[in-house]
């Protein structure tokens, strides 16, 4: 396939750039043949300049239209889902958590009777590692679990009344209890383990 | 807001370009964006398919297919930083092309490449349905008769030829959408011309034995 020939088209559609064009020109003006060959293809591309468009039938055009107008309705009822599945999830898990306070409160008061009715005085349970202290003034009794944070750090906090100031003390003295002096500092170095003890009388 | 009178789309969409149409299709579901875009390009999309088809009923599917494609996939697949009528005639142009391909699959016959056409059996095959077999578009004349010599030529030469003319599609992208050289698709516009030449003369010829 000649690509000189093949420029006549470049040519005759308009489809060069302008020192293209001049370059051409120059040769169509040396080359007899060329300006033939360039002129009847002129010819015959004019001659499709009669072809003229066909209009797709009416019926054809609506079910297009209808098929579009269905996909926005499908987009639609796609969106509306989704929030409504939004909507269930978030209503779903704000009643769980709902629930689980309510379990959580009614399994504190459960066991803040069970050790009024079994221990009227400060006490102190040992549950594995951890200490429950149970607090009691006037008739009133709490348990105060410590639990071990994700740094060994101990927390343990609950509401106190003025009155039970030394059952906080009689606690803390026990918490001190638990401590064990340091001889070796080497083994300082080798195992480091902290105790942190918190606690509020509020 | 004024309104076009014959599809009541508002004479502002008309101003805009097709890229604006498309978004406003794409993001708002504007139908009346889409129906505006359809009526700028279905008779050039639909004129294309039934060069190349030849017959009413086949053109009619490959319409509805090449669309309903472009409406599924517009949200995904279209880029709207190319050209959307090129994106929509390269679908048209592979529903028509698989369309002719199947057809030539039942057919248990040797190709056979005749030189002095440059064509194979299956170029010279009639489409399924050729013209005159089938109901006829009522068309002008002329449009009739160039019809007829262009479903002659070989599917490759008639796809350039088309979509040059109902796009005015430069070259380049004709060459992208055919997936050859630009200088193979200016060589099968060159043939189709070539051929096309032929085919008048042949029939000037046999009209002024008739006279």
């Amino acid at each position: 396939m000649s690509k000189i020939e093949n420029r006549c088209i470049a040519y005759i559609y308009n489809e060069m750039d302008p020192s293209e064009r001049l370059e051409f020109e120059r040769e169509l003006q040396k080359d007899e043949d060329l300006l033939i060959e360039l002129e009847t293809l002129k010819r015959t591309a004019g001659c499709l300049n009669g072809l003229r468009c066909i209009e797709p039938p009416e019926f054809v055009i609506d079910h297009v239209k209808i098929k579009a107008e269905s996909k926005t309705v499908k987009k639609k009822d796609t969106v509306s889902y989704k929030y409504l599945f939004a909507s269930a999830a978030i209503t779903l898990f704000a009643v769980m958590v709902y629930g689980v306070v309510i379990l959580q409160d009614q399994q504190q008061a459960d066991s803040a009777d069970t050790v009024s009715s079994s221990t009227p005085e400060s006490s102190f349970s040992s549950v594995g590692n951890i200490t429950a202290v149970s607090v009691g003034s006037g008739g009133e009794t709490d348990e105060v679990t410590p639990w071990v944070d994700h740094d060994e750090v101990i927390h343990f906090h609950e509401r106190f009344n003025r009155g039970s100031v030394a059952s906080v003390d009689s606690m803390f003295n026990h918490s001190l209890k638990k401590l064990t002096r340091i001889n070796s500092s080497g083994t300082v170095q080798q195992v480091q383990q902290q105790i942190h003890l918190t606690g509020g009388n509020r | 807001m004024r309104l076009n009178k014959s599809d009541n789309i508002p004479v502002n969409y008309e101003k805009m370009k097709d890229r604006e149409l498309v978004h406003l299709f794409r993001k708002k579901d504007d139908q009346l964006a889409f129906q505006e875009l359809m009526n700028r390009h279905q008779a050039k999309i639909y004129s294309y398919i039934y060069s190349m088809i030849q017959n009413r009923e086949t053109a009619n599917d490959i319409f509805q297919e090449t669309f309903t494609k472009v409406i599924t996939k517009m949200d995904d697949t279209y880029n709207e930083q190319g050209k959307w009528i090129a994106w929509v005639m390269r679908i048209a142009h592979n529903a028509t092309i698989d369309h002719i391909r199947k057809q030539k699959r039942f057919v248990d016959v040797k190709s056979s490449y005749d030189e002095g056409s440059k064509t194979d059996f299956y170029d010279r095959l009639p489409d399924e349905d050729s013209p005159g077999q089938q109901e006829k578009l009522e068309l002008d004349e002329s449009t009739s008769s160039l019809l007829k010599h262009i479903a002659n030529l070989p599917e490759e030469q008639r796809t350039v030829v088309m979509l040059r003319h109902y796009y005015e599609m430069p070259f380049k992208e004709i060459a992208e959408i055919t997936d050859v050289s630009i200088n193979t698709a200016l060589g099968r516009m060159r043939y189709a011309l070539i051929n096309l030449r032929k085919m008048f003369d042949e029939e000037h010829e046999k009209e002024s034995k008739y006279l």
